[in-house]
């Protein structure tokens, strides 16, 4: 009876210390990222709800966001790999709703459209332009969103693993 | 019992009687009652006429209280004539630099064209209008501002991933973006 007792106690003690060092190891650095992330997500989620706003109404944001993102790297709030693929949708994400009269961009946009595209899901940019095209830089910027992510997500295991394998090709301390 | 009261008795009720009445008298002297009844009525007589005073007050207070907002309210709305104004009176002028109220004048070119300014009930009720409308602009361009914090309620991945593809809001805003730079 005392140990059916005991054992339920045991493990929501155990279940509370895991959670605790969860969230210290999770922080700092990770936070960062992924409250950049929500805030791309629900940026385009309100807008599209909204159904109104044009570049000028997402300007702000992406300005936001990239002062946030410089901010966060300077204080080592995120690491590098993900300030630069951040860094990449913010800018691809502009260059694409930046209005461009005359077409004077074109080349160089269509340009790092297709080299985006082709870097994050491996597809051809459709030449044609238009709706499909559009589709694709957009499925892109979510797939690149999701790896970061997982990116946070596995940041600490990896750093673990990597830890384990360093100190196993060292050799045992002498 | 059958007793009678002789002249004796009598004498004697009368004699205490009147000793009764010299002491009366007598006390009545000491204290000087004349005195403490003038002073306690002349008491009483100035208490009425102050409380009197104070009756007076309050009506003649409201009653100024109530001309002055009549007064503000024919300032407010009447005018004396249906001419042209020259510009915005004094009082106006004052209340436009108090803040928050200058958040609320409305600007003349907010008229509809070849619509002549009003006065009166109507322009008040203009002017009240254009203030909500300005507040719910107000509203609704703080609302649509970024927030100065990186604090917003964390997602999950699968939740990034079902608002991401199955909402799919990035490919609607851009499609809306473009089309409308196709248009302009």
């Amino acid at each position: 009876m005392t140990k059916n007792r005991i054992f339920p106690v045991i493990a929501v003690c155990a279940l509370a210390l895991n959670l605790t060092a969860y969230e210290v190891t999770s922080a700092p650095e990770k936070k960062a990222g992924y409250a950049l992330l929500d805030q791309y997500i629900r940026t385009f989620q309100e807008m599209a709800t909204r159904g109104t706003g044009g570049p000028d109404v997402l300007e702000p944001y992406l300005q936001k966001m990239a002062a946030d993102t410089k901010k966060a790297k300077e204080q080592a709030e995120i690491d590098p790999v993900f300030y630069t693929h951040f860094s990449r949708i913010l800018a691809m994400t502009k260059l694409f709703v930046k209005p461009d009269p005359g077409n004077i961009l074109k080349p160089l946009i269509d340009r790092e459209a297709a080299n985006f595209v082709k870097d994050i899901t491996g597809e051809d940019l459709i030449t044609t332009g238009g709706a499909p095209a559009i589709s694709q830089v957009a499925n892109a910027l979510a797939e690149e969103i999701v790896n970061l992510q997982i990116h946070l997500d596995t940041l600490d295991r990896r750093e673990a693993i990597r830890k384990k394998l360093d100190e196993r090709i060292a050799g045992p301390k002498k | 019992m059958g007793e009678k009261w002789d002249d004796r008795e009598f004498k004697d009720i009368a004699w205490l009687i009147r000793e009764d009445e010299d002491r009366a008298l007598e006390i009545f002297r000491q204290r000087n009652f004349d005195q403490t009844i003038r002073t306690q009525v002349a008491a009483v007589s100035d208490r009425k006429h102050s409380f009197s005073g104070l009756s007076m007050a309050v009506p003649v207070s409201v009653a100024v209280l109530l001309l002055i907002a009549l007064g503000t309210v024919l300032l407010v709305t009447w005018r004396p004539s249906l001419g042209p104004r020259s510009g915005p009176g004094p009082i106006a002028l004052i209340l436009k630099d108090l803040p928050g109220v200058s958040d609320f004048v409305m600007p003349r070119e907010t008229l509809p064209a070849g619509a002549a300014e009003t006065f009166g009930p109507a322009r008040t009720v203009r002017i009240v209008l254009a203030m909500a409308t300005r507040q719910k602009m107000e509203e609704e361009r703080r609302a649509a501002a970024p927030t100065g914090n990186l604090k917003v309620p964390r997602l999950s991945l699968e939740k990034k991933m079902q608002i991401l593809f199955k909402e799919r809001p990035i490919e609607r805003v851009l499609v809306s973006i473009l089309k409308k730079s196709e248009e302009v």
